[in-house]
């Protein structure tokens, strides 16, 4: 091991890298990158909600949200921390590369663009093949999508839907247009109400919803009170998406994260 | 008519401290009292105690009739101030309130509409009509202190306490106002005045008392205690003249 | 005198009527008035009611026209009790509001009376300080207790912050008018004994007024008002001290009889106008009005301070 002033370890040839990654993203990436088999080896440590695969469960939890704890991430003598752009808050990272600790920031996820990310990710792992493949995963994947909807239009069905994600009951918080949520649903064909708001989560008033009128309501069940939420727009029978009945819920695991398992997620909807 | 009467009424600061040493005297009711004494002889304690007002710390013993009605403390605070009302030397507030406004509400305390009659009545005698508009907090000390008195007479408790209230006014005003202080006395209203100025007592008070480091050391008319060994008692170490005011022909203090 | 009710009452009319129908999206108007404007629009007469009334009459008892429920830190006190009431799952609610709010706001004006020195004339800025002080040591305090037992934010800092009218349904709505009418009502029935305040501690008694019963049943009173009103919508400042002092100005006097009704009345245009400008401005996102209100009312408070401070008022 070549050891630093510090006595901070860096990875060499014979020895495994100890990676640790803060968003659960990017830790679902770096598996799918790796390899299960690797990345099991080489994580020494996740950020909380970093739940898929399972096994990820058992490594080193760190809490991030709201804020990491610096102290419990330099234990784990991590040889490469990966931090995303807009999760996690810049002077957070600032601290840990002031502990000479070897940080690098991926971008914000682009639903459109994917591939890219999922390939800088993987030079950074050092694993361009597995970054190939797995960017493939994703165009494959897209490709899919896009052949489901155009096939559903063809068939007569549902033509483009005007959806409301809510990410929060009380305030009501929704996803704007630069969200990964939102170029999602133009994926499948739908459109987020929302999308020509700018910030991640806006925080708009019922009367907007309701001006808006969309066909679908998403409740991302890790809004608290799900049934509660749901019950606050049923009274609403003018409401296209309470007519037709078309209230959901959805698993915030499966699409909270812009990875694969959204497209799975996806795939399902319809 | 049954006179205001102290039975051995003491003050005590606690724990040890006397502030008023045991006293008993009468008054009889419609009578001006002057209550003299130099700072600290234990006149606002005096004063305080008598008018009901309980202050931390502080503990009376005796007993105090007015007209009979003795056990001040525990009445309700509007049948006490219908017995005996005590005002200070000066008052203020940080809103904007009128002369007239201020007079209504002394003259409303225990009756459901104000006395306009009455208001008139001394507005007149104390010639505040064109005070009655006036923002109090704009008047001068002496012009709030003459608003106050007004205050005090409009709201005709049997007893009116007067501690320094006089203290702001000039000389052509404290004539005037003793003046009128004494016709109020004779419709029946009971003064007790207290006040650094003996020649202004003179001219009001029809008694007066003497208070030196919490002892009365006398009481009496006028004419009796303007004497000289009265007065020795008083300020051992001045040597003070009796005189005739010229202007009123009573007696006056000359040092 | 009966134009100036007028002119409120008509104020309050227009106010609504603007609440309800600003940009109204016609097509689905019942529906939305029923459910959204209309609660929205009680729940505002209701709280911009009480606050006015309760900023009165605290200046009042106090003998101070600079209080009012949020600078002395009563309505913060409020949010931080009723924070720790639902955490422990205290609900001993009264139609969707909290008591918990109703002792935090009663603890905090027991404990300003408390710590301010009493007879001494500067007192009021003392009362001032503490109460900013107070009002910080209670914002930081919820602000802790949110991060501890409510780290998802589900009933977030912002909303008790901030202010909220969007959260709260009909029936709440008219709970909480009722209960500002009733109050306002009882305070208005004993606006004499009030008016004996105006002087100072040292002259109630002398105007046949018991200072310590009345005090203590404004001070309840008050904490219950603020209380159920902070519970429900969240902390919003300065109309309590706004407009007590604009009716003052307006009538020309600060007796309690004429004053506390009017208050009650401009209180209830003042946030009812307040809201349904902010909701409007802010289409489609939700403006938090106790926002606007601090926004508006912190510089208003400043110029009041300084003219007192310079012996103006």
């Amino acid at each position: 091991m070549v050891f630093w002033a510090t006595a901070l370890p860096v990875a060499s040839a014979a020895s495994l890298p100890r990676i640790v990654t803060l968003t659960p993203g990017i830790a679902e990436w770096t598996v799918e990158i790796l390899g299960k088999a690797q990345a099991l080896k080489e994580l020494v440590g996740v950020s909380e909600y970093s739940n898929y695969p399972p096994e990820l469960k058992k490594i080193a939890a760190l809490s991030v949200v709201p804020r990491f704890s610096i102290e419990r991430i330099a234990s784990l003598k991590p040889t490469l921390i990966i931090a995303s752009e807009d999760a996690n808050r810049p002077e957070q990272v600032e601290k840990l590369r002031r502990l000479r600790l070897h940080v690098e920031v991926m971008p914000p996820e682009k639903f459109n663009g994917m591939e890219a990310w999922v390939r800088k990710l993987a030079g950074i792992l050092n694993a361009p093949q597995g970054g190939r493949i797995a960017a493939k995963k994703w165009s494959d994947g897209i490709a899919e999508l896009k052949r489901q909807s155009a096939h559903r239009v063809s068939e007569g069905g549902h033509p483009s839907e005007q959806v409301f994600i809510q990410v929060q009951g009380s305030p009501i918080v929704t996803v704007g247009g630069a969200s990964f949520l939102s170029e999602a649903l133009q994926a499948i064909g739908d459109h987020n109400i929302f999308s020509d708001l700018k910030e991640a989560y806006p925080k708009v008033s019922r009367e907007a919803v309701l001006k808006r009128n969309p066909d679908r309501i998403w409740i991302l069940d890790a809004a608290a009170s799900t049934e509660e939420i749901r019950e606050s727009w049923k009274k609403f029978s003018g409401l296209k998406a309470v007519a037709k009945d078309q209230i959901e819920v959805l698993s915030a695991d499966d699409f909270a994260r812009c990875s694969l398992r959204l497209l799975n997620a996806l795939k399902r909807l319809h | 008519m049954a006179p205001l009467s102290l039975r051995k009424w003491s003050v005590k600061a606690l724990p040890e401290k006397t502030l008023v040493s045991e006293t008993s005297f009468d008054l009889p009711m419609g009578a001006i009292l002057g209550v003299y004494g130099p700072n600290g002889s234990g006149k606002t304690s005096l004063l305080k105690s008598i008018s009901g007002m309980s202050i931390e710390g502080r503990e009376t013993s005796g007993e105090f009739w007015i007209e009979n009605a003795t056990a001040l403390a525990e009445m309700t605070p509007l049948e006490r101030v219908k017995q005996i009302l005590y005002l200070g030397s000066d008052f203020s507030t940080p809103f904007d309130l009128t002369v007239r406004e201020l007079l209504e509400m002394g003259a409303r305390v225990g009756a459901e509409l104000p006395d306009r009659e009455r208001i008139q009545r001394v507005v007149e005698a104390l010639h505040l009509r064109d005070f009655l508009p006036r923002v109090i907090n704009t008047l001068s000390d002496g012009e709030k202190q003459l608003v106050m008195f007004a205050r005090g007479v409009i709201q005709k408790p049997k007893v009116l306490v007067l501690d320094e209230s006089f203290s702001k006014l000039d000389l052509d005003h404290l004539l005037w106002i003793a003046k009128e202080t004494r016709r109020f006395a004779k419709e029946g209203m009971t003064f007790l005045i207290a006040s650094h100025d003996l020649n202004f007592l003179s001219e009001v008070a029809d008694e007066l008392l003497f208070m030196r480091k919490s002892i009365i050391i006398a009481k009496g008319l006028v004419n009796d205690l303007f004497t000289p060994a009265t007065l020795a008692e008083l300020y051992p170490n001045l040597a003070l003249q009796v005189v005739r005011s010229p202007e009123s022909g009573k007696l006056k203090i000359l040092y | 005198m009966k134009k100036k009710y007028w002119l409120a009452g008509l104020a309050l009319l227009a106010a609504v009527a603007i609440s309800l129908f600003l940009r109204l999206d016609f097509s689905n108007a019942a529906l939305i008035l029923r459910e959204l404007r209309l609660p929205r629009a009680l729940i505002a007469i209701g709280v911009g009611s009480a606050l006015a009334v309760s900023g009165a009459v605290m200046q009042t008892v106090l003998s101070n026209p600079l209080a009012e429920p949020y600078t002395l830190g009563i309505a913060s006190g409020a949010a931080f009790g009723a924070a720790i009431a639902t955490t422990f799952g205290w609900k001993i609610s009264f139609f969707g509001l909290n008591a918990g709010a109703v002792v935090g706001a009663l603890a905090v004006l027991v404990l300003l009376l408390k710590l301010v020195v009493r007879g001494q004339g500067r007192q009021s800025d003392s009362m001032i300080l503490l109460g900013i002080m107070l009002s910080l040591t209670c914002a930081s305090g919820l602000a802790i207790w949110m991060a501890l037992a409510d780290p998802l934010g589900v009933q977030s800092i912002n909303f008790w912050l901030l202010g909220d009218l969007s959260r709260v349904g009909l029936s709440t709505a008219l709970a909480l008018l009722g209960l500002s009418l009733v109050i306002s009502g009882y305070f208005w029935f004993f606006s004499r004994k009030l008016d004996a305040f105006l002087f100072g501690e040292d002259w109630v008694e002398g105007f046949g007024v018991s200072y310590r019963q009345t005090q203590r049943i404004a001070i309840l009173l008050i904490s219950i008002l603020v209380g159920f009103c902070v519970s429900a919508v969240g902390m919003i400042g300065f109309v309590g001290l706004i407009i007590p002092h604009l009716v003052r100005r307006h009538l020309r006097t600060s007796l309690h009889f004429h004053l506390i009704p009017l208050c009650f009345l401009w209180g209830a245009v003042a946030l009812t106008l307040g809201d349904a400008l902010a909701h409007s401005v802010s289409e489609p996102r939700e403006l938090p009005v106790g926002a606007l209100t601090s926004l508006v009312g912190a510089p208003v408070f400043i110029a009041l301070f300084i003219r007192r401070r310079r012996g103006e008022i």
